[in-house]
């Protein structure tokens, strides 16, 4: 066997049967098997690793998965198996939430081509657009009288307008080359990060608009630009 | 081994069972299967449960205890809070018990009264035990509320397989019924509580969408407006009527809304210190009284739409349950607010015990329902409430967000605050609001080892996981150093595990055997994991333990062994606290050291891998 073929293998925990490290249960004695941590969470779900992805055939193969190894069905199982089909469970749990959402979907290629768009230090934007970013925010602030609708859902258009383009770009950028030289990773990651801060702004038109027309200072207030990371925690 | 469901309602409680592949409610009275939820404790010590005791409770009001699951798994603070009370609360400050002339009972204690009795009741009708159940509870009941129901059921001598959100069980009886495939709102408006689900069906798959509503709105909140409203044409004031006359003037108020179900008027008389109170109480009178308990149902509704990334016009349907929705003032409300005629086929009462039956029968070795489906019905639930961390400053960073899929698990990392810290305390919250003060507090635990250095500089990983039965459990690691904390959330509304425990004992129902055994397998487990503790320790660090630790350990260890052979936990119990006492010199040693790999448990770590989203993960695994 090639080395690689052996990185694709390891033997069942119950009767040590060598089989495919893809496989959920063995081939053998059908028992239950660990995922296979090194999986990207496309090949988990067996769909193609690409930004557009057809999101039938994602919900499908999740709601499949599901169907294999949710705990409810190994309820009179061995412990062991029990756990297998808990971590199958969670971790399908997760990949199928990072994968329905164009944007995580897009941080976590950005990530399977070796960058870390939680990292703030490998992901920086100039701060021109942070400046912008902070205008447009306080123009939504300040937003007042009769008006204040109407202008905000101007500015909501064409935020959602730059969003969605930006978004495209990203996503055929990314689907367009097998293998991004660096700087252009770092470019799409830059453009990630702008697209993050962008939905962020719309959240908060979004919110505004339900609360009507009195926004409260403490809302805007957590929102600082200069701090990345509140909306990484919030947007992924 | 065939199990039940249980409805453990605020004001009425079902037990059902699947038998020929259908959902049957167990007959509690002659010609009824709905248990009034309601204990009444005598002075002789004799516990009365259901109608008998709804009926007293105009006689009896004081030892008469109605709707308590609204203060199931809630402090004494927080029922407090609330306003009217309408018991006598024991005089603790901690726990929250009733007085009543047969003694103080925690509202845990008196669910579990209930469950008993439905327990009996069916022991003796069904050909087998209702000793495994799944229950069903609130989607809206957080993780206190799921424990105490969880403890309830325990001290009844029932085995939880699972609790499922009341909503979600609805939807599975219909689905089951029907094969449903589409999107639905499961309006749930019961006695005291309010749920709304959206739910999506497709081959059999249940998954889902999003969950909301408010646990202290439901039918009992119309009865006392109405009740509020009758007094008052009687010139009388609700909070300053005797608690028997509130009680006969809810009852009174139940009738006229029972009425106007069917009529668009109803008579009502009662009499208050020999004065007749009597009139008519119109519908649009009785619409006036209640719209602004109608109009709180809107924002949870909305909510769930949004959560659900769906218009109302996308749905396919709204199921109806709980009694409340029999009122077609409240189906007229929400044939508005969604824009479609709801569903109610099934018995609004039993619909969600129906549920619940199901649900164990898929549960249970030997279900019929999965053979009669081939077994492809799964229930893909979320978790209600988001659970999240207190940082600096008394905000809440939320770390796994509301209506996550579970069994979920989410990682985030955080740093010190300080200077050379070498602590953080890991307190966890579940609520919405942005502030610690206005969620619902968890568990606190202390991550001690932290390697000194400069603020921000360390790396602190925490991690929660939720199982499918919606139970947490957070770990905090310090990357660089490995060091490790983990907690089990425990029930954090006055009652401990070891009072539970006391409870447990002190029911007489158990044969006290069963008792010991119960004990004995806790105390067991739990030596278990500490002589393992220590062995994992020893192995590493086993220069740290000087000679005279050594013999004096290894003599505990030899008694503790042969305890574990027998059958008394309170020696068991004792020898392994001894156990960690003796060694908790050697323990601080280790901690002393720092080591980087000390307490590492593989299953945490491998499941830590693979499930955060970080490119990291992804790399293949060195063999």
């Amino acid at each position: 066997m090639t080395h690689e073929a052996e990185l694709q293998h390891w033997h069942c925990w119950s009767c040590k049967t060598l089989i495919a490290r893809k496989e959920r249960a063995c081939s053998a004695c059908r028992v239950l098997q660990a995922p296979d941590p090194s999986l990207s969470h496309f090949d988990r779900f067996g769909v193609p690793k690409k930004f557009a992805l057809e999101m039938d055939a994602l919900t499908k193969a999740f709601r499949n998965g599901q169907r294999a190894t949710h705990p409810d069905r190994f309820v009179s199982s061995t412990d062991r198996e029990r756990r297998h089909a808990l971590e199958h469970s969670t971790i399908m749990n997760d990949g199928y939430r990072i994968l329905k959402e164009p944007m995580a979907r897009a941080g976590y290629l950005l990530g399977l081509l070796g960058l870390d768009v939680h990292d703030d230090k490998s992901v920086q934007l100039s701060s021109s657009f942070l400046i912008m970013i902070m205008e447009m925010r306080e123009s939504l602030e300040e937003l007042s009288g009769p008006d204040a609708h109407v202008e905000r859902r101007r500015i909501q258009q064409s935020i959602v307008l730059e969003y969605e383009e930006g978004l495209a770009r990203l996503g055929s950028r990314l689907d367009g080359a097998a293998d991004l030289a660096s700087d252009t990773l770092i470019h799409l990651g830059q453009l990630h990060a702008q697209l993050k801060y962008l939905r962020r702004v719309l959240e908060e038109v979004e919110r505004l608009e339900a609360e009507g027309d009195t926004p409260t200072s403490g809302n805007l207030e957590r929102l600082d630009p200069l701090r990345p990371e509140t909306f990484e925690r919030k947007g992924t | 081994m065939k199990a039940v469901g249980i409805d453990l309602g605020t004001t009425n409680s079902i037990l059902a069972v699947i038998e020929n592949g259908v959902a049957r409610a167990v007959e509690m009275e002659p010609g009824t299967s709905i248990l009034p939820s309601v204990v009444r404790y005598l002075e002789s010590g004799e516990v009365v449960v259901g109608q008998a005791a709804k009926d007293a409770a105009v006689s009896d009001p004081e030892n008469t205890l109605a709707s308590i699951k609204r203060w199931l798994g809630r402090t004494k603070t927080e029922v407090l809070a609330d306003g009217s009370v309408g018991y006598q609360l024991a005089q603790d400050d901690t726990v929250l018990s009733i007085e009543t002339a047969g003694g103080a009972f925690t509202p845990l204690q008196v669910s579990a009264e209930i469950l008993k009795h439905l327990k009996a009741v069916a022991d003796a009708s069904l050909g087998f035990s209702a000793a495994r159940a799944v229950i069903t509870v609130p989607a809206y009941f957080d993780d206190a509320q799921r424990q105490a129901t969880r403890q309830a059921a325990r001290l009844a001598g029932i085995e939880v397989m699972r609790l499922i959100n009341e909503p979600t069980a609805a939807a599975l009886a219909y689905g089951l019924e029907r094969q449903s495939h589409g999107s639905f709102a499961i309006f749930d408006l019961g006695g005291g509580t309010f749920d709304i689900s959206i739910l999506e069906l497709v081959e059999g798959v249940f998954e889902v969408r999003s969950t909301g509503g408010d646990t202290h709105l439901g039918g009992d909140d119309f009865d006392y407006a109405v009740a509020q409203s009758l007094l008052k044409r009687g010139g009388l004031d609700y909070q300053t009527v005797s608690l028997a006359t509130q009680v006969e003037a809810r009852r009174v108020a139940e009738q006229v809304k029972r009425t106007l179900t069917e009529d668009n008027q109803a008579e009502y008389a009662f009499t208050v210190d020999n004065e007749t109170i009597s009139g008519i109480l119109t519908r649009n009178e009785f619409m006036v009284l209640i719209d602004s308990i109608l109009n709180r149902l809107r924002a949870p509704c909305r909510q769930a739409l949004g959560d659900a990334d769906l218009r109302a016009d996308q749905l396919d349907g709204v199921v109806l349950v709980g009694g409340s929705t029999r009122s077609p003032m409240v189906r007229r409300f929400v044939a508005d607010i969604f824009g479609h005629d709801p569903i109610c086929d099934i018995d609004p009462d039993l619909v969600v015990a129906f549920g619940a039956a199901s649900q164990a029968d898929l549960l249970s070795a030997d279900s019929e329902l999965r053979l009669l489906d081939g077994g492809d019905v799964l229930l893909l639930d979320v978790t209600p409430l988001s659970l999240g961390l207190e940082t600096m400053g008394g905000v809440v960073e939320k770390v796994l967000p509301r209506c996550s899929q579970i069994p979920a698990s989410r990682a985030q990392e955080f740093t010190t605050f300080k200077d050379n810290q070498t602590a953080m305390d890991i307190h966890v919250v579940q609520g919405e609001r942005e502030l610690v003060a206005d969620c619902r507090s968890l568990a606190r635990f202390q991550l001690t080892g932290i390697p000194p250095g400069p603020a921000g500089h360390a790396r602190i990983r925490v991690i929660f996981q939720l199982d499918a039965n919606g139970l947490l459990s957070v770990s905090a690691k310090e990357l660089k150093s490995g060091a490790e904390a983990r907690v089990d959330v425990s029930p954090s509304y006055g009652l401990d595990d070891a009072q539970v425990e006391a409870m447990l004992q002190a029911s007489l129902d158990f044969a006290e055997a069963d008792v010991n055994a119960r004990l004995f397998q806790t105390a067991h487990v739990e030596s278990q994991r500490v002589l393992y503790a220590f062995e994992v320790a020893k192995q590493k660090d086993g220069d740290l333990l000087t000679e005279e630790e050594h013999s004096v350990i290894g003599e505990v260890i030899a008694s503790l062994e042969s305890a574990m052979q027998g059958s008394d936990h309170t020696v068991l119990q004792d020898l392994t606290e001894t156990l960690e006492k003796v060694s908790a010199g050697f323990a601080h040693r280790r901690m002393d050291r720092a080591l980087s790999d000390s307490f590492k448990d593989m299953d945490v770590d491998d499941l830590e891998r693979v499930i955060t989203d970080e490119p990291s993960s992804t790399a293949p695994k060195p063999e």
